[in-house]
């Protein structure tokens, strides 16, 4: 593995590596601290400057309604928030899928999560213009409706991994269209649709949070609890039957899950794209194919890097904010190509 | 040793507590906010801004935050004082950016941490802009007041002027930068409407680096020509709303034919020239053989022109009636 | 033990097995023979609940498997199919999954799980390669894994879809030793084979398939006797003995049509 060679360059004692149960607990012990550390930089750190004695105080519930303290609470702390649950929540979304569906580049995209978002905000904003509260709720059912469409196609057809992924994309294209329809006959729709599309986590409030932090809070609980069981669906449908999985059922959970968990975040973070499909791997890398630890080093992983780049995104040309989901696609790009250029010697002893 | 299994559960406790208490901490503003706000008896101004609220401002606003270039100037104009603009206040060339002022990022991406450094009290946004609507839930939370404006045409620039000018009581300025500047319209349309002969055919275009389209009622401009008096072609040939086609304006050969640009103007202008300027009928139209194809000024016709309405009123009405005019 | 009545089975609607009635008996080593298509792999496939028949009966000791719940058939029923995935896994963890249904809800292998899957590692001499990727193996090493992970389900009953196919002669007959082997345990082992001269010689009974239907089951020399694999699959077959210290092999030659 080529995480193990770099490992002992750093000199790492083989003993740790070699025993897998403290290899995973360093493993997850690094990353864990990581994302504290992002944490503590997160709330440092935005457009503008205020010093540690502040932050402690406004954390600290002084009382005292300085700008610091506004800025504190109401900008810094939701954001880290909002990473951190858009990070874990899209990364155990594609994780998922990718085991469920044996693809190494399947993305919450192929389930229709995203059309289906896109589809559903559309209407709102047509047909509801200034209500800006139900555009979370439009985005979550959408992703939901699509998901629940999508397996019904596949499942006339057995739904097998290969038919899921045929059935997402032809019901993502349908929707597609379906949205083009609604733009074309309500143009004024397009414009406040970028930064859905884009994905960003600005004005994201700790109320916006609450309902669809507790949805994939449980989601990652219940997925965890089932990753043996998606240990076994990976090993073929015909094997897992015999021994004693029920593959329907077991595939069409992880599907619900991935899309409450996708869906969610699309509810309050747009479209961000790429976490869902890059963490997944270098998770894989890190810590191998067991899904009971894949599970929370993707969260971790996840997290970190949609904090990362939520941090790059609020302060690297100040006051002006990038949209998060374009300094997402810079960094998880070229990683990506990376990825598949590396793919074919990967294969085998992955 | 922690097992491996307890360090994922040590992780969902920690971001629990975050979760519980910032979201404690926010109940607590709120009701610290609400306490502050029970000792003022007697509100200094109440309206309803463009989405049909009532917004309350118990005093007078000290710092305002204004998150669209043109309503920055409308402020201004009103005699009030900007601490937090949008970077378009530059680029269409409103105002300077003072000491006392600072950019608080774009109109499509307004950075919050930026706009509650200043501390405002009152904040101005337009509700086409989707983030701008996501921002205003922390406002309400915070108990910072704002308002939604529309402005599109004349009449729209003229109450949101009402609005300010009652707040910043400078009433004076209300009828010096806008009641004056209405009386100059209705005497130009009043002129027009006496003397004009015949009804005068016009296109309106608006050009960006990579196309053209005809632009109809939903637009200033236009607005502003039918009250002038003319007939916009792009009514009886809705096709050119979409993309412009010389054979329908050929049918039509409109008397004017105006150009605004967007975004890069001297790209907007090449992709003309490399567009629809390249039919050899193009030549053969009345407007273009008669010099009467013209480029408009944006700060007269695509950006607001607020207090400049009037101008861009005797613009075009000097142009199309040289006759009455000059 | 395990009892068919009147199954008839297929994919699609379509009915690739009809009518058929058979039993197999604890403790014995039966063959299925038959030309490709002729349903073996969807007869073994519904005998052991992976597909549901159109109609008919399967009854295990009495109860029909159709009844039962996945867990409860999957402790007395196992199945290896043909075509395997060569998933990304260790060769320990891919034999641990043959405990699944004895896993409960925590999903921790017991002492119990632990010590069947040591059992079975020694059993197939792969002990040494447990903690070996799965994809770093051969087709024979391989093939020993699944059949250690399915010795670890500890089930009554498996049943095999052609375990030898693509092997090399080795390992081919090491796996048909290690099929003895199930049988001295007192299982069950229902296997689709397509070696005819390994069904005639390994097995307690032969079951000869053709177009969905049972030709002759009976004990492999009575099925060499009638003739019927001669008919069937259009070929002449002779039974010889090298001496006296080995046991009878067949052996199979072309027959023209004249």
């Amino acid at each position: 593995m080529k995480a193990i060679d770099t490992l002992q360059k750093l000199s790492i004692p083989k003993s740790l590596i070699n025993n897998k149960k403290s290899y995973n607990f360093f493993v997850i012990s690094f990353l864990l601290t990581l994302l504290l550390v992002l944490i503590f930089i997160s709330i440092c750190v935005g457009s503008s400057s205020i010093e540690i004695s502040d932050i402690l105080k406004a954390i600290s519930n002084n009382g005292n309604l300085t700008s610091e303290y506004k800025i504190i609470n109401y900008v810094r702390i939701p954001r880290t928030l909002s990473a951190i649950i858009a990070g874990s929540g899209l990364a155990v979304s594609g994780l998922i899928l990718q085991s469920v569906l044996n693809n190494a580049l399947a993305s919450p995209t192929i389930i229709g999560v995203n059309s289906g978002a896109g589809l559903f905000t559309a209407l709102a904003t047509a047909f509801l213009p200034a209500n800006f509260g139900i555009m979370p709720i439009a985005a979550f059912l959408g992703a939901f409706l699509a998901t629940i469409i999508v397996y019904y196609v596949a499942r006339k057809t057995g739904a097998s991994r290969m038919t899921i992924i045929l059935a997402g994309v032809a019901v993502s294209s349908l929707i597609g269209a379906m949205t083009d329809t609604v733009l074309i006959l309500f143009p004024d729709t397009v414009i406040s649709r970028t930064s859905f599309i884009i994905g960003g986590l600005s004005g994201v409030t700790m109320s916006r949070l609450l309902v669809p932090g507790i949805i994939i809070f449980g989601s990652l609980i219940v997925t965890f609890i089932f990753g043996y069981d998606l240990n076994v669906l990976s090993l073929g449908d015909q094997t897992s039957k015999s021994l004693g999985l029920n593959v329907d059922k077991t595939r069409f959970l992880f599907i619900i899950l991935s899309s409450l968990l996708s869906g969610s975040v699309i509810s309050f973070a747009g479209l961000l794209g790429f976490i869902g499909l890059i963490v997944p791997h270098i998770s894989r890398l890190i810590v191998g194919y067991d899904n009971r630890i894949l599970i929370p080093t993707s969260v971790l992983i996840g997290s970190s890097f949609a904090l990362f780049c939520d941090i790059l995104a609020r302060t690297l040309f100040a006051p002006y904010e990038v949209p998060v989901g374009i300094i997402m696609s810079f960094l998880g790009s070229p990683f990506f190509i990376y990825l598949l250029l590396n793919k074919k010697r990967r294969l085998i002893y992955d | 040793m922690i097992s491996k299994k307890k360090i994922p559960f040590l992780l969902l406790v920690l971001i629990l507590t975050l979760i519980t208490s910032a979201c404690s901490k926010e109940t607590n503003n709120e009701e610290q906010l609400n306490v502050e706000q029970q000792g003022a008896e007697e509100n200094y101004y109440t309206f309803s801004d463009a989405l049909g609220a009532e917004v309350v401002l118990e005093n007078k606003p000290e710092r305002v935050v204004s998150l669209v270039g043109s309503y920055s100037e409308t402020w201004v104009l009103a005699g009030g004082n900007v601490v937090g603009v949008t970077d378009d206040v530059q680029k269409e060339g409103r105002m300077e950016i003072t000491d006392d002022m600072q950019i608080v990022g774009t109109v499509k991406e307004p950075s919050l941490e930026g706009i509650l450094s200043l501390n405002p009290d009152f904040v101005i946004l337009t509700p086409d802009v989707d983030n701008q609507l996501k921002i205003v839930e922390t406002f309400k939370q915070l108990n910072i007041n704002y308002a939604f404006f529309k402005v599109e045409e004349f009449e729209d620039y003229l109450n949101m002027l009402n609005i300010c000018t009652d707040i910043t009581g400078r009433k004076d300025l209300y009828e010096e930068k806008g009641i004056k500047i209405k009386k100059d319209i209705d005497d130009i349309l009043s002129k027009v409407e006496g003397a004009k002969k015949e009804e005068l055919k016009v296109l309106f275009v608006r050009a960006f680096s990579s196309g053209a389209k005809a632009k109809k009622d939903d637009n200033m401009t236009c607005t502003m020509l039918n009250n002038l008096g003319t007939v916009n072609i792009a009514a009886q040939h809705p096709s050119l709303l979409e993309d412009l086609s010389i054979e329908e304006i050929i049918k039509e050969d409109p008397d004017f034919i105006f150009v605004t640009t967007m975004g890069d103007e001297q790209k907007a202008i090449e992709a003309l020239k490399n567009g629809i300027e390249t039919n050899p009928a193009w030549k053969s139209l009345s407007a273009v053989e008669n010099d009467r194809y013209i480029i408009l000024p944006k700060e007269l016709f695509h950006y607001k022109p607020n207090a400049k309405w009037g101008e861009s009123y005797r613009y075009l009405a000097k142009i199309i009636y040289p006759e009455i005019f000059n | 033990m395990i009892k068919l009545n009147n199954v008839t089975s297929g994919y699609m609607g379509i009915k690739i097995i009809k009518n058929i009635s058979l039993s197999f008996d604890k403790g014995k080593i039966i063959s299925i023979i038959g030309k490709n298509g002729c349903g073996k792999t969807t007869l073994l496939k519904t005998a052991s609940k992976i597909i549901e028949p159109y109609s008919g009966d399967i009854l295990l000791k009495g109860k029909n498997i159709f009844d039962m719940t996945s867990k409860e058939t999957a402790k007395l029923i196992s199945y290896l199919p043909q075509n395997r995935d060569i998933p990304n896994i260790r060769v320990y963890d891919l034999v641990m999954h043959g405990r699944f249904p004895y896993l409960g809800f925590p999903r921790i292998p017991a002492y119990e799980d632990k010590i069947k899957v040591q059992e079975a590692l020694y059993m197939l001499e792969i002990e040494k390669y447990k903690n070996k990727n799965l994809r770093g193996l051969s087709g024979g090493q391989r093939q020993k894994v699944y059949i250690a992970m399915v010795l670890a389900q500890d089930t009554d009953i498996v049943f095999l879809d052609e375990p030898t196919t693509y092997l090399d002669i080795n390992h081919q007959l090491e796996i048909l030793e290690i099929v003895k082997n199930l049988k001295y345990m007192g299982k069950t082992v229902v296997m689709v084979i397509h070696d005819l001269n390994s069904s005639l010689t390994f097995s307690d009974m032969v079951c000869l398939m053709d177009k969905g239907e049972i030709i002759i089951y009976d004990k492999p020399q009575t099925v060499y006797e009638s003739g019927e694999i001669e008919k069937i699959f259009n070929i002449n077959c002779h039974e010889v003995c090298a001496s006296d210290k080995y046991e009878k092999q067949y052996i199979f030659s072309y027959a023209s049509n004249l």
